[in-house]
């Protein structure tokens, strides 16, 4: 269907650099995630690629085609907006078939489409409602259903999984998924949770400051984050200054340690004292004070827990201490 | 899976769509044009118009406008029989003003706090539809209602207050023959007509106080006397303000009241209608245009320092 | 203050608040039907229909009445234009100077109207300009642009910001934007923004004695006759059809926006 790329792409609003020269490649039927903060530059790029902004310099380029010049409508992008944008004052089944109205599908064609695309999202007996009548995340399928109702190349996704809550949000991340794979079509996700990001992305792209951080499969990411704010912001870890990773036995340099990955043990090979627990049901969070630094060890559930103020050593393999590239 | 979307023909609307995307500010500028060439033509223009006015003056002997620059009219302004205008003129602003506050309060208060449902709905129409409704028709009504042979008169006659009645129109400065031809009335009939004008504020001030906020208080152990005073009065203040602010400009430029209810005295609307209409002296009934716009820049000026345009 | 019931005399004293502000116009409707015309006599002596009948005759009623629907008309049209517009472009994006043209558009209703009307009156006079149907609308159109603007900037406000991008997404151009989407779901605070323009402009005074030179609408009609009355019931007769026109308009501007933040007539 189609592969996006990104060329040294550069959004100024005024003196504001909302994106800095970023390149992107999203391969063809991929599921591409972009995480990151409030105003890290993921919505205003995935909005580039649907057209709704046009970059200040760079490239867009759709199936091998540049489509800076091109308008959203023509782009055959379709988007799912945060906020969802249904039209209140229409029926689902007009909101559904609206861009087959507007792309002059032939009207025979319609209903068939509709129906599909509603059954797809098992919103067939709401057709006759106004949005208005449903639930979050009812019209959350609608919105889907209009999206690909017309079979787009690409489907943007912009945090729309934001209102729902934790219980149907798990259950439409798998959803979308699945429904991704069905169809191959290729997928931009934004959001700005991690673990939403780490169970459905093919690929992560993790932005900061208007530039993407690190962008790879997620077990790569999680595993070996690039730089500190990466491995802070996916997921918790233990960030260690040079110094610290030094006395870790590794070399002079930044280095992430995953709590899960440290060990409680009786001395050796590093001691340290407790400072606070912090039970998180399926384990308990272990804060440790040790030279230099205060490390964190998960340690899971049924296992002895030590006292405040005990002296405890901790324990890792030294694969799992992971030395990043950048500061 | 078709690969290609289907477009439909490319028509003008296409094309200019396609121009408005290029070129966002367009579309803004074509909707904003229209109805700030009217406003700018027609509205500031005419207060233009009026400001150029008032620097001409009226030649005494011919009656003629003469299109020269002066501060003459102005001067006018401060003749002994004119401050009396202005003077007047603000003292009923500003009695005027109290009193919608007061009768506002309990209205706006119980609106906000208690009414809910059915009785909010009804209490916002209540207040809604006075306002929208026929101005000329709700002074007329005054009319009716004040006149010496009308419903006041009669009422206090079968409740024998009448007593009361004579002693309020037998105060100096304030009394008169019969309700309708002394201040007295022409108050009443300025409180009435703007008094929604002071309940709609004063009640989005109030709905803006949390209920906790008050509980609070009831809580620390405050009486509801100091409950109102200290809590209560200085959260509705800013919305007070804001409906002063249009209670006092409205009085200050109508001069329909004045003529219909009242004493002849003069007040600043009147004099402007008069000196342009029967008097033909349109430089100084421009003039005393400008007065209520001076004293509401003032006004305005005091109110903003006072929070009040937060409420509007 | 901690109960969620109403003190007794806060209650008595918002009632009888909403009570002045309803009970006078009762009144009017009385004296409609009062057999006395020369004074305002109360209780009336005798009660009477023909006063609606002689002011069905009344040759010196229909040309005003005729004139003030004329000018509301229009003016309303107008209004309904220049006050979707200034809405959309307000609506849409933020610019240099916004706060600045939503005063402009403000000032025409928060000035008193004798400012208004007198400013009119000098442009008139300085441009010499004679007075005309056009005179009268050019005023009422100009205060009615912020009714019309108030119902449809706040309907715009409660629309989801994203509703016109999708559209663009889904291949709808400007203009299909604007009839399928854009109109719909803004067209009942139109409807409801047209309506109190209408009942503002076919009722005003203030500024209309300024700009309508020699030319009688409805309301200066019966400024007129309070001046100087002829058969005071048939003045009454007349009130009773100016605020049928005024209440009626504003009851369906209610019913057509409620149950929303952007309730009509919120600010007049």
């Amino acid at each position: 269907m189609a592969s996006i790329h990104l060329q040294n792409i550069v959004k100024r609003y005024g003196a504001f650099t909302g994106v800095q020269h970023m390149s992107l490649d999203i391969q063809d039927e991929e599921f591409l995630v972009l995480l990151g903060p409030s105003g890290c530059g993921k919505t205003t790029t995935m909005r580039m690629i649907a057209g709704l902004e046009t970059p200040t310099e760079g490239n867009i380029v759709i199936g091998g085609e540049v489509v800076n010049e091109i308008d959203a409508r023509d782009r055959d992008v379709a988007m799912v907006f945060q906020g969802y944008a249904l039209y209140p004052n229409m029926s689902i089944y007009e909101n559904i078939r609206f861009p087959l109205r507007m792309r002059g599908v032939p009207a025979a064609e319609h209903d068939r489409r509709i129906r599909q695309a509603a059954d797809m999202v098992e919103l067939g007996s709401f057709l006759d409602r106004k949005p208005g009548a449903l639930s979050g995340g009812q019209r959350q399928r609608v919105a889907l259903a209009r999206a690909l109702v017309n079979e787009p190349r690409v489907l943007l996704l912009d945090e729309p999984l934001g209102a729902l809550d934790l219980k149907l949000r798990e259950a439409m991340q798998d959803e979308l998924k699945a429904l991704q794979q069905r169809l191959g079509i290729t997928f931009v996700f934004v959001t700005h949770d991690q673990h939403e990001a780490l169970s459905m992305a093919d690929s992560l792209a993790v932005f900061n400051e208007g530039r993407i951080a690190q962008i790879g499969t997620p077990e790569d990411i999680y595993a070996r984050p690039r730089t500190r704010f990466v491995a802070d912001f996916v997921g918790s870890s233990n960030v260690l200054p040079p110094d610290v990773t030094r006395a870790l036995g590794g070399p002079a340099h930044w280095a992430s340690l995953r709590p899960e990955s440290l060990r409680l043990t009786f001395g050796g090979p590093v001691t340290g004292t407790v400072t606070a627990l912090r039970y998180l049901g399926a384990g308990s969070r272990v804060s440790v004070q040790i030279a230099g630094a205060e490390l964190a060890a998960f340690v899971p559930a049924g296992q002895p827990l030590p006292e405040p103020g005990a002296s405890v050593g901790l324990g890792f393999d030294m694969a799992a201490l992971h030395v990043m590239e950048g500061a | 899976m078709t690969t290609a979307a289907i477009l439909p023909e490319r028509g003008p609307g296409d094309r200019l769509t396609a121009i408005f995307w290029r070129h966002p500010r367009l579309l803004l500028v074509l909707l904003l044009s229209p109805p700030l060439i009217w406003l700018g033509l027609v509205y500031l223009g005419s207060l233009a118009a009026l400001l150029l006015q008032s620097f001409y003056s009226i030649d005494e002997f011919s009656g003629v406008v003469k299109e020269e620059f002066t501060l003459k009219t102005y001067a006018e302004l401060f003749r002994a029989q004119n401050l009396d205008i202005i003077l007047r003129t603000v003292l009923m602003a500003g009695a005027v003003t109290l009193g919608c506050a007061v009768i506002a309060f309990p209205i706006a208060y119980f609106a906000a706090r208690f009414a809910r449902g059915r009785w909010k709905a009804l209490f916002y129409l209540g207040v809604m539809l006075p306002l929208w409704s026929s101005y000329l028709v709700k002074v007329y009504a005054w009319k009716l209602i004040l006149a010496k042979e009308g419903i006041l008169t009669w009422a206090a006659e079968h409740t024998g207050t009448s007593i009361i009645l004579d002693g309020v129109l037998a105060l100096p400065g304030i009394g008169g023959n019969s309700l309708s031809t002394s201040p007295i009335g022409t108050f009443l009939v300025f409180v009435y007509v703007w008094l929604p004008y002071m309940i709609l504020p004063m009640q989005a001030a109030l709905e803006r106080v949390p209920v906790s906020l008050l509980e609070a208080s009831a809580d620390l152990g405050a009486g509801r006397a100091q409950t109102f005073r200290s809590v209560i009065l200085p959260l509705a203040l800013p919305g007070v303000v804001a409906g002063s602010i249009f209670t006092f400009s409205l009085t200050l430029g109508d001069y329909i009241i004045p003529q219909i209810i009242g004493t002849s005295a003069r007040f600043i609307g009147l004099a402007v209608y008069q000196f342009q209409g029967t008097a033909g002296n349109l430089p100084l009934a421009a003039a005393f245009a400008v007065v209520p716009i001076a004293i509401m820049l003032v006004y305005l000026a005091i109110a903003k320092r006072m929070g009040a345009f937060d409420a509007l | 203050m901690h109960s969620d019931r109403a003190p007794l005399g806060l209650k008595l004293a918002a009632a009888a608040g909403l009570l002045f502000l309803h009970l006078p116009i009762l009144l009017i409707f009385l004296y409609a039907f009062t057999t006395e015309e020369k004074s305002y006599q109360f209780p009336p002596p005798g009660l009477t229909l023909k006063w609606f009948a002689v002011a069905w005759h009344r040759a010196d009623i229909w040309p005003p009445l005729w004139l003030s629907l004329q000018v509301a008309t229009i003016a309303t049209a107008l209004a309904l234009i220049l006050g979707t517009l200034v809405s959309a472009a307000m609506a849409q994006s933020r610019f240099f100077g916004r706060e600045q043209i939503s005063l402009l558009i403000l000032l025409p209703i928060a000035l008193p109207g004798v400012i208004t009307g007198m400013a009119l009156r000098s442009a008139f006079s300085v441009m010499e300009i004679p007075y005309s149907v056009w005179t009268i609308i050019l005023g009422h159109a100009t205060f009615c642009i912020v009714i019309v603007y108030n119902n449809a900037v706040a309907r715009f406000r409660r629309l989801s910001g994203g509703i016109l991008e999708a559209s663009a997404d889904l291949g709808a151009n400007s203009f299909q934007t604007f009839r399928h989407v854009l109109l719909p779901n803004l067209g009942s605070a139109l409807l409801a923004g047209g309506m109190l323009a209408f009942a503002l402009s076919f009722d005003e005074v203030i500024v209309t004695t300024f700009t309508a030179g020699q030319q009688s609408t409805l309301p200066i009609w019966m400024l007129q006759e309070l001046v100087r009355p002829r058969q005071r019931p048939v003045t009454n007769v007349v009130a009773i059809v100016v605020f049928a026109a005024t209440v009626l308009p504003i009851l369906i501007a209610y019913y057509l926006t409620r149950g929303g933040a952007d309730t009509a007539g919120a600010g007049k």
